[in-house]
Order: structure tokens, then sequence, then C-alpha cells
């Protein structure tokens, strides 16, 4: 509502001289992060909206409703999801305990966090692998196609995170100035975020993949989206 | 405490850190322009060759029909994408928004070097599918499946392929720099600088910005599935087809499925290309007819409906792709009312001159320019925002001419003009303006005289997209002659654009020493220590902005403009 109110001020009137707007370093980057998932998640949108459109022609086979089919077990999928919740709160008791004061838990939360998205995206290679292994490749079907494109794009965000999370540890781990101390509590605080984020995301590429045919034209048809 | 330490970082103290790996926002700036004007002298020729055959066909041996396809997709391309785009966003938003709102830089500038060398590389993997096996891609600039990655189509092995890798990497690059001007714009604006007290230039380019960050990722998204139909034999846009007498091994794929994603993008991107366009004319006129611009609240919420609205009106460029006619209709409509904030600017700059004080020097002559040729393309708008006059003109000349006008001569005149107007500050030095006079009168008739007559041939019915004109009854002898009028214009405009070039190199040396104001203009730009100014833009102090941008010709006060740094309770009455 700020925004809209700042939209009727009359600049050509005498107004004195409000406050800078510059709150810290730490607004500017989570601004500057917060605007990056914006335009993550328009991506993802855009995906989904291509999902299910494609979703409505006729070719299409659901990938989790009989034995055969490619995600029908999923038991591989949960733990890597299991991995990926460990990530999240790992790093948010890294978080937390930044704010508190309490550097070792901090830096266990830290290399925790990282150490489980690495186990996340090893999982999901895993299970790429055992796809493919049983003739599972990618244009075998549309939906299968999809599943490789989604879950691919999602593991390289969780690798371009993991490259920030790199940059935390080494704060973490090099010398104890001032300087360095400010980053590593910024990047532990933004990579928090960001693995949130993923998490969800995650949760709903997850749901939707392993979703009913009958469910995307539900979708579809109340989005208007059919064909 | 940081955020001095950050200042500090990135000062360059070598040849490298400053002219190469630097993290200053106005050398990243040149460096985005400079790459965006070269791979645009790139794209000019192009334009030069395929008039060659339009207007002398048969003439000229080495253009057949694939490689003029290629001309006509890589001249698109490189024009909207990496000339447009790129010179407005990096190159004018990099220079301006920091200097502009008054801050000392972006605020990542790791993150903003990057983008500009991602750039880059986007330029020279585009570049490169020159010299692959079968050349670059001859699909035409919208790129549509299937045709765009079956044999037959030129370049459909390996410059397909280089296109969308390149583009994909061009997103990456937008996305790193869109992220600085928006967190800069909202973050660091100094003390004072009220949202509605930054110059309308900005208020374009930031919305400019947003635009292309919610854009964007739709081509991002068309780009990838493609380039795995392409590669990876899949069939998100590829329906069951035969190919050169074979049944291919994809089926029920969705081409227009492809057409919606690319113009969710594409009509967004006339709007990345014009808004800042309208900005930094918004604020040319104003300061060369000395006047407060005309309603510059409406001015900013025409740009954010015009932005809002650029979402919702993607579907007219597919009116002939054989959609539902309500839905051709919600189109048509969303079409209508967008021209309705485009004409109050429209309105709003002609108020602006009327009863200015004006000074026709070389930045307004192109303000004035833009105004003209950009009301001439917007009506013809109009005229293909409504169904049942697109469906006939659709393949036509006609589409041709429209798009030319309005966001092909329109926001280039805006690029010449903010560089004449802004080139003082960059170089300190002006550029000539004899030189600037002729560049402009050769440009601003010549782009008339070749794309006005398009528009007859349209009318006509001569068919858009065609490498030859034979045989074909319909299309009278006078039309063959007006395409011959129009190549000559189109290379004798070619060639005028090197006396630009050479003043550009000519007055960095030899050019009149321009001191740090010399439009007298209000922004914060024109009012710092140094000119260019020097790392860190201000000095010790940042300055402090006590008015809106456009206090000219103030009742009061003897000299006719108040910067916005300037106060009254501290200083004489000037």
């Amino acid at each position: 509502m700020n925004f809209l109110a700042a939209l009727t001020e009359k600049p050509w009137e005498p107004g004195g001289i409000p406050q800078s707007q510059f709150l810290g370093r730490e607004h500017t980057r989570r601004a500057g992060l917060k605007v990056l998932l914006t335009v993550v998640s328009v991506l993802f949108f855009l995906f989904i909206v291509a999902f299910l459109m494609r979703s409505q022609y006729p070719d299409w086979q659901p990938l989790a409703e009989q034995p055969n089919q490619p995600l029908f077990n999923k038991n591989q999928l949960w733990l890597n999801t299991l991995s990926l919740i460990l990530a999240s709160v790992f790093l948010q008791v890294a978080r937390v305990s930044m704010r508190r004061n309490h550097p070792v838990f901090s830096q266990l939360g830290l290399i925790l966090g990282g150490l489980f998205s690495c186990a996340f995206v090893a999982g999901q290679f895993v299970f790429w692998q055992h796809l493919y292994q049983q003739g599972f490749v990618i244009n075998v079907n549309p939906a299968l196609s999809f599943f490789y494109l989604l879950t691919g794009l999602h593991a390289v965000h969780v690798v371009i995170g993991l490259l920030a999370w790199l940059a935390a540890v080494f704060f973490a781990i090099g010398r104890k100035t001032e300087f360095n101390q400010v980053r590593l509590k910024h990047y532990v605080d933004l990579c928090a975020m960001y693995w949130h984020f993923l998490l969800a995301l995650w949760g709903i590429l997850f749901v939707l993949l392993v979703s009913k045919p009958d469910t995307y034209k539900a979708i579809a048809e109340f989005c208007g989206l059919g064909v | 405490m940081e955020d001095e330490l950050e200042q500090d970082m990135h000062e360059p103290n070598s040849f490298w850190t400053k002219y190469v790996w630097s993290q200053d926002h106005k050398v990243i700036a040149i460096q985005y322009s400079v790459i965006a004007i070269l791979v645009g002298i790139v794209a000019l020729i192009l334009s030069g060759l395929m008039r060659l055959q339009l207007g002398f066909p048969g003439s000229f041996d080495f253009i057949d029909p694939s490689s003029y396809y290629q001309f006509v997709t890589m001249h698109g391309m490189i024009m909207v994408i990496y000339l447009l785009t790129a010179i407005f966003l990096g190159g004018f938003g990099n220079y301006l928004i920091p200097l502009m709102v008054g801050a000392r830089d972006m605020v990542f500038p790791f993150v903003n070097m990057l983008s500009v060398w991602f750039y880059l590389l986007a330029v020279i993997v585009l570049m490169a599918s020159f010299f692959v096996p079968g050349g670059p891609t001859g699909a035409g600039w919208t790129l549509y499946p299937p045709q765009a990655i079956l044999p037959g189509t030129p370049g459909s092995d390996w410059g397909i392929i280089l296109m969308l890798v390149s583009l994909a990497i061009f997103i990456v690059a937008a996305t790193m720099g869109g992220l600085n001007y928006v967190t800069t714009v909202l973050q660091a604006r100094t003390r004072g600088m009220t949202l509605m007290r930054l110059p309308l230039t900005v208020w374009g380019i930031f919305m400019a910005t947003i635009l292309a960050l919610l854009a964007f990722p739709a081509l991002f998204v068309s780009a990838v599935m493609m380039l795995f139909d392409k590669i990876l034999g899949t069939s998100f846009f590829m329906p069951a087809i035969l190919s050169m007498g074979q049944q291919l091994d994809h089926e029920g794929g969705s081409p227009i499925l492809f057409q919606h994603l690319f113009w969710f993008f594409g009509h967004p991107e006339v709007y990345i290309v014009a808004l800042p366009a309208f900005g930094i004319v918004s604020d040319l006129i104003s300061t060369h007819a000395r006047k407060n611009i005309f309603g510059y609240r409406l001015m900013v919420w025409a740009i954010i409906i015009i932005g809002v609205m650029s979402f919702v009106v993607w579907a007219h460029h597919m009116y002939i792709s054989g959609m539902n006619p309500l839905f051709g209709y919600f189109f048509a409509t969303t079409t209508l009312i967008i021209a309705v904030p485009t004409a109050i600017k429209v309105y709003n700059w002609v108020l602006t001159i009327w009863h200015g004080n004006i000074r026709l020097n070389v930045p307004m002559l192109f303000a004035l320019g833009f105004v003209s040729t950009f009301t001439i393309g917007g009506l013809t708008g109009l005229f293909l925002g409504n169904v049942v006059l697109d469906l006939p003109l659709s393949d036509t000349y006609f589409v041709v001419a429209h798009f030319h006008m309005v966001m092909g001569v329109s926001p280039i005149l805006v690029v010449f003009g903010g560089i004449y107007h802004w080139y003082p500050k960059m170089s300190g030095r002006m550029l000539d303006e004899t030189m600037g006079k002729i560049h402009f009168w050769c440009t601003f008739l010549g782009t008339y005289a070749i794309y006005f007559p398009m528009h007859y041939l349209g009318i006509l019915g001569v068919p858009r997209r065609y490498f030859a004109y034979e045989n074909y009854d319909f299309i009278p002898e006078s039309a063959k002659d007006l395409n011959a009028m129009i190549s000559v214009m189109a290379i004798f405009v070619a060639l005028v654009q090197l006396i630009f070039l050479f003043n550009l190199v000519w007055s960095l040396f030899k050019g009149k020493k321009a001191g740090d104001n010399p439009w007298e203009a209000t922004s914060l730009e024109w009012q710092t220590e140094t000119t260019p100014p020097g790392h860190g833009n201000w000095g010790k102090n940042l300055p402090i902005c006590h008015r809106w941008a456009y206090d000219y010709s103030v009742p009061g006060y003897e000299q006719d403009f108040l910067p916005q740094n300037f106060s009254d309770d501290t200083e004489e009455k000037p």
C-alpha cells in the first residue's frame, strides 16, 4: 500500500527532504534475493502452465498410476524429499543460531544443510539413472520429458544455491574479520531463504508430476487451458 | 561500516580492473553499449543485403532463398534483443540509474559485471552461428516450430541450436542486470529522492526491467523446450509429422503452445524497448523545451498501466493461428485499451512543447522525430489490433511497415537522441552539432522514405517474408519500382550511420569541451563534481534531493532551471 500512496504524491509541490530509503546492506541483499525468487517462480509457473496445456493432448500418459509406470515406485523420491527437508531445516538452524550468537550450532547447521543438499542432488541423479536403465528415456512420452526437464532444472537451482553456500562456508572458515562475519551472517540468511523456497518448489513439482490425469484436466479446465 | 568496505572493494587500480573486469556501472554501461552497437551494425548490414534482393531481384548471385531467410532472421533477432533491449537496459539503464537516483553504484556490482560478460558470451555464441555448417538459422525471428528445427529450413542443424543457447545465455545476463536495476531503484535512492521525484527515464527503465524479469522466463521456457525437441527428440512442440517423406519420431506436440509462450514474452518485449524510450524522450523534451513535463503523475501511471497491460495482449500476434473468435475478441479489446495510456503520453509530450522555450538542438530533434514516427506507427497498430483488419493485412508489408515504425525507427531515434544528450557526461565533450543535424535529417526523412511506402505495398497485398515477387499477377509493376526506391533509401540511411560513428570517435578527441552541465538540466547526473563522474560518482557526500526533476522556468528565479539538489534554504536565489 506504501507504493500506492507514493504514487499519489504531488512532486511539483515543495515537499521537504524525506529520510533516506537506504536500510542497510542486509536489507538490500534480501530484496535482491526476493526479486530473483520472483523470477524463478515465474519461470516454473510458466513451465507448469505448459505442462498442464500439454497434458490435455491425447497422447499424454500418466507417470504414477500403474506398476509399470516410471514413478509408481516413489521410495527414492521420498528419500530425496527428506534430504531436502533436512537441508532446509539445518540452514534454518544455522540462521537462528547465527542471530542468537551460537557460532558452533550455526556452523554445524550450515555444513549439514549443504551436505544434505548434495545428498538431494545425488539422490535425484540416482533416480534418473534408475529410470534410464529401465528404458524410461527422456523422449518415451511427454510426461516423462517434463519429469526430466522440471526435476533437472530444479536440481540446477539447488546446485547454483550450493555455490552461494560455498561462499558462506568460505567466510565461516576464513579469517574472523568483521567484514567476513557480516558477510557470513547475510549469506546464511539468504541461503536459508533460498532453500525454503526450493523446498516449497520441489513440493509443488513432486505433487504435480505424480498427480492423476483427471487432476490435470480439472485444473486445466478451471484455468481455461483446455484444448 | 560494511558499506564503506563494499565501496572500497571494487575501487579499480589497474588497467584490467578499471576497463575490462570493471564493476563500475559507468564502464559496464559503455561496454554494454559498444557491444550492442557493434552487433547492431551486423544487423544493419544484413538488412542492406535483404533490401538488395528485394529491390533488385536476381542481380546478386550470392543471395539465394536460404541466405535471404538467414538475413531476415538474424536481422530481426539481433535488432530486437541484442541491440535494443541490451542498449536500453544494459547501456542507458546502467549508466543513468545510479547517477539519476543519487547512488554510488549499482547495489550488486559483481553481479552487474557478470551480466555484461554473459551478454558478450551470448553475442559470441550467436555470431558463431555464421561460421558453422549450414549457417545461422533462417526460421524467422519468431522461431516457430515445427519448421524451425526441421530439415529444409536453413540452419536447422547447428544454427538453431546456437540461437537457442545464445538466447538462454542472454536471458541469464538480462536477469542478473535486471536484479540490479530494480533493487537499486527501490533501495539505493539518495536522501530526498522519493519515487515520484525520479526522472521519467528511471521510471521507464525501471518498469521495462520489471517486464523483462517477468517476460524473459517465457522465452527461456520455450527455448529450453525447443532445444529438448531438437536435441533429445522430445515432443513438447513437435506434432506427428512427415519430413522429406519420412515419418519422424515426434508425435502429439503443440506448435500453438510455443506461439503462446513466445508471444507471452514477445509482446512485453515491445514495451521493454518502448518504455525506456518513453522515459528518455520525456526528459529530453522537458529539458530542451525548458518546461516541466506536462502531467508527470499521469506519465508515471501510464508507464505502470502500459507495463501491466502488456501481459494481456500477446495473442494479437496470433489472430491467424485459428483461435477461438471469443479469444480474439478479448485480445482485440485489450489491445485497443492499451492505446489509451500510450496516447496520453503522446498528448503530454506535445503539451510539454506547447509554449515552451524550445532549443532545437540534436537531442531535441531526435525526440521530436520520435513523437512523429511513434504516432504514425501507433496509429497503424490500431488497424492491426482489430481481428477483421488483421486477417487480410497480417501477412503483408503493412505489418512490416507498422512494426518498423513503432519499434524499429522510434526507439532507435531515442537511442540516438539519448547518446547525443548524455555523451557529454560520459566523455566530457560534446558531439559535433553539424554532423549530428545531418545525421538526424537523413535518418529521420530516410526512414520515412523507407517505411511509409511499405504501407501502400501492404494494402496492395504484397506478401511479406517472400524471397522474390515474380509471376504474381496481382502485384503491379509499380510495386517493383517502389521496392527499388525503398532499397536505395535503405542503403543510403545505413551509410549515413557512418557519420554518427565517425562523430562518436572524432568528438572523443576533438569535440568541444562540455563542462558539467552543458544542457542546463536539473536531474542529478548533471550535478556531479567531475565530468565524466569519477569512481563512486559523488565525491565525499551523496547529493540530497530537494525537488523533482522538472523545475524549469520556475517563476521568481533568475536562471531557468533548478537542479534537484538545489535548496532554497541554504543558498541565495541564483
